[in-house]
């Protein structure tokens, strides 16, 4: 009974850990509903039925199914349809979970290359220094850096009791990468969660000196072109191009890749 | 000796290492001028490459206005970086019969049984002294131009004749300046006998092609020649300084610029009358052909299309054709070829472009025709030349059988086709995925909702330290807790042993196990036996009077005394002694 104080901390992880629970399980009904819907989808998607299709997959984002598998195949169905801007949205948003999906890059890569636009991507310091993040999803992140905030706790707590060099040298690279991992985390964390990329949805846009009408037209954007959204105002969107171009768009115009909506 | 041997290995290893051309027998004539009078003799030259021997010697067709007078053959042989060449040259003389203009030609030629021909030589013969009456010097310059009536950028040739009855040496030639015209040089300067006016020169050729760029009326400045000029002496005896051997090299010479006459020239606009629409401005005869390297391909392989424009004129404007766009069917352009000859009739040339086609279906393509304008001076028409369309026939991509043939070592096929890259045909998406396995949602885990404001990721992510917190308190704890059991026992221990005193009697044995467990409670201590010797030494070191600890030795030492003693069953007045020190021990240590 030395440790008998320990009971209470397993009583109480076993209370923060709802292990059964946690994870949001359809009932089976609502299960097998949205698979026949999938399905059908893309039953639609092999006849042809490219618009059917579309308004299933959407059906299945609505729903909460927003799956970056559904996204993606939503972009294909809107590339089919000739939506080139929205075939980019629904491809990038699943590329924001799906990084290194082979049949995603390759699409998503297809599909750029029809953007009339040449829009360089910005590169900034932390673009470079984190140059590993648009590979990894977030959720990858988390769970290496769980797992080496585990080993970390682990190496103190063996520690506690055994104190030896060779354990100290490798509490220093555990701690060295759950650092790096930290910050890797909180950085594609921002990223995700403040996302302020937007995909131009009409063939040719004019984008203006200011929100309304009349105003003095600055340059022109293509269907599928990436930009980034400053502000909203009225009915109006101010965008930014990396090369510092800045200029309003009427809102119907483009759609941010961070919305969940379909 | 040795080096001799050397020169002879070195001739021996250059003759063993030349190559013989297999080079197709081919046939030229040229006479040595373009224009002559009745007096002059021409000399004409076939020229027979290819081959030492002829089986017959050449028919020259042409010769009825001449007497020709056979000058004889010679065999030559070259080589040229270690390629053999040879031929033979046969050489004649005419003599015109009458004025006019000859075609000269062509020279056929019969080389191991097979027939070769030259081209043809045009030759205009006047009637001799036609120039101005007046007497010419032994050394005179004129200028001629082919026509006096031209049209921008018309070639039209100017010929400078240097007549000389005397010898002369360092000349030098300075063409007319002028900023409408631009002249180049056609063929290498020819020397040869003429008469002029009834008098015999020695004439030296120079011919011209003269370009003019806009229209108007110009006016040719004289060419000037600059040379020097040796009189003519009378012989006189041989001294050492004319032998030949000197060339007459010491002889002195005099400094001579001799002009040609001024000419005249009006150049044309070019006529708006059935102007064509895209006309880039060649001016001459031109042709333009163009043909397919084959006429069926499979769908991914590549075939050749060639266009050739050629032609005499203007050849520097001859224009780079763009190929029309065909769907299904990729067009790669390679660089152009650009060709110039400068010739006696002018300036010659060709431009060569060429296209690998790559068709991407089958079918049959047509390949739209190439069309170049160009106006004609001598007809004063604009003519239009187009190649014919040419039809490729796509075949379907071939089905290639894997074939599993044992490696032998060492074995190379030269017939086996080369490794190339693979080409890409077609682009599109891949396809969708059909299965749901991933499409589950991951509730508390997906990215949308992952985050600070996620309790569980907090959750995960604590943990770890939380129970690492509670060990480490736990320890601590733990540790605290050790040590008020003991101070608790320290406080308790005198109580403990005053209360045992009291309710029992105890001996001395008795009384010193008390004592012994007294101080370890009092002083979380383990001992097993304790001696009165030890007990100052204990006390002291933890802040006892050295006079308590002495006291309490003393009672000791006379409790273990009686023990040995036998007297063990009382402990005397040691029993109130030692409750009174202990008492005393506890005042002192609180």
């Amino acid at each position: 009974m030395k440790y008998r104080f320990l009971l209470p901390i397993i009583c109480v992880l076993a209370a923060v850990f709802p292990m059964s629970s946690a994870f949001g399980q359809d009932d089976h009904q609502g299960g097998r509903a949205w698979e026949e819907i999938f399905y059908k989808a893309n039953q639609d998607y092999r006849e042809g039925k490219f618009q059917e299709a579309v308004e299933a997959y959407q059906q299945l984002i609505r729903t909460g199914h927003d799956a970056p598998r559904i996204q993606y195949n939503l972009g294909n169905a809107w590339f089919r349809m000739n939506q080139l801007g929205r075939a980019i949205l629904a491809y990038e948003r699943a590329h924001v979970d799906m990084p290194r999906d082979a049949d995603l890059n390759f699409n998503l890569a297809h599909a750029r290359d029809q953007v009339v636009d040449a829009i360089p991507p910005s590169k900034g310091f932390f673009s470079m220094a984190f140059f590993w993040l648009p590979n990894v999803s977030q959720s990858e992140l988390f769970w290496c850096f769980a797992i080496l905030n585990l080993l970390l706790c682990v190496a103190l707590l063996i520690r506690l009791f055994h104190r030896s060099e060779w354990l100290f040298y490798c509490l220093l690279l555990v701690l060295c990468l759950w650092l790096v991992t930290g910050l890797s985390l909180g950085m594609k964390w921002a990223q995700v969660h403040d996302d302020h990329r937007a995909v131009i949805l009409q063939k040719e846009v004019e984008v203006l000196a200011g929100p309304h009408e009349g105003d003095t037209i600055l340059f022109k954007l293509h269907e599928g072109a990436i930009v980034a959204q400053e502000r909203s105002e009225g009915g109006w969107r101010l965008i930014r191009l990396p090369d510092r171009k800045r200029g309003w768009l009427p809102e119907e115009a483009l759609e941010l890749i961070a919305s969940s909506s379909p | 000796m040795k080096k001799i041997a050397c020169f002879f290995l070195f001739l021996s290893t250059l003759l063993l290492t030349v190559q013989p051309v297999k080079a197709e027998v081919s046939v030229t004539l040229n006479l040595d001028r373009r224009e002559a009078t009745l007096a002059d003799s021409i000399e004409l030259q076939v020229r027979v490459s290819g081959a030492r021997r002829s089986d017959a010697p050449p028919v020259i067709k042409g010769l009825e206005p001449f007497h020709v007078t056979k000058g004889g053959n010679a065999s030559r042989v070259e080589i040229i970086n270690g390629r053999y060449h040879s031929g033979v040259d046969y050489t004649y003389y005419l003599q015109p019969k009458r004025k006019g203009v000859f075609q000269v030609g062509p020279a056929g030629i019969k080389v191991d049984g097979k027939t070769s021909k030259s081209n043809v030589a045009t030759l205009k013969v006047a009637a001799g002294g036609e120039a101005s009456g007046s007497e010419k010097g032994p050394v005179f310059l004129t200028a001629a131009l082919g026509t006096q009536k031209a049209y921008v950028e018309q070639q039209i040739p100017y010929t400078l004749k240097l007549h000389l009855r005397t010898n002369v040496s360092d000349i030098s030639l300075d063409l007319p300046e002028t900023d409408e015209l631009t002249f180049r040089q056609l063929e290498k300067p020819k020397e040869y006998q003429a008469v002029y006016q009834g008098t015999a020169y020695r004439v030296l050729e120079v011919s011209y092609g003269v370009m003019p760029l806009k229209p108007g009326r110009f006016r040719i400045p004289p060419a000037r020649m600059g040379l020097t000029v040796y009189s003519a002496r009378k012989r006189t005896p041989r001294g050492l300084f004319d032998d030949p051997f000197f060339g007459g090299a010491l002889r002195s010479g005099r400094p001579l610029t001799v002009s040609s006459e001024p000419l005249a020239l009006e150049v044309l606009p070019f006529p708006e009358k059935e102007k064509p629409k895209y006309f880039s401005g060649l001016v001459g005869r031109f042709t333009i052909e163009g043909s397919l390297s084959g006429s069926e391909v499979h769908v991914g392989d590549s075939v050749t299309l060639t266009v050739r424009l050629s032609g005499k004129g203007n050849v520097n404007r001859l224009p780079d054709l763009k190929m029309p766009p065909l769907d299904h069917l990729k067009t790669y352009a390679d660089e152009p070829v650009f060709q110039t000859r400068a010739g006696a009739d002018g300036l010659t040339g060709s431009k060569t472009m060429k296209w690998a086609l790559v068709p991407d279906r089958e079918g049959n393509y047509t390949i739209p025709p190439f069309t170049i304008s160009y106006f004609d001076p001598e007809a004063e028409t604009y003519g239009t030349r187009k190649t014919k369309p040419l039809i490729l026939k796509v075949l379907p991509g071939e089905t290639q059988t894997l074939v599993t043939a044992p490696k032998t070592e060492k074995s190379k096929d030269p017939l086996k086709p080369a490794k190339q890259a693979v080409k890409e045909i077609g682009h599109d998406i891949l396809p969708i995925y059909t299965s749901i396995s991933g499409l589950r949602d991951d509730g508390w885990l997906s990215s949308k909702v992952m985050g600070p404001g996620n309790l569980f990721c907090w959750a995960i992510l604590v943990a770890p330290f939380l129970v690492l917190g509670m060990v480490f308190l736990g320890l601590r704890l733990n540790k605290k807790s050790d040590q008020a059991i003991y101070a608790q026992r320290a406080r308790k221990a005198a109580h403990v042993f005053l209360k045992e005193c009291r309710r029992d009697h105890k001996d001395a044995n008795g009384m010193m196990t008390a004592v012994r467990d007294y101080i370890n409670d009092r002083f979380e201590l383990s001992l097993g036996s304790l001696t009165p010797a030890d007990v100052p030494k204990l006390l002291m070191a933890e802040g006892v009077h050295p006079d308590t600890a002495d006291r309490l030795r003393n009672v000791l030492e006379e409790l273990e005394s009686r023990i040995y003693t036998g007297g063990e069953a009382t402990c005397g007045s040691a029993s109130r002694d030692i409750l009174e020190i202990i008492k005393q021990i506890e005042k002192e240590l609180r």
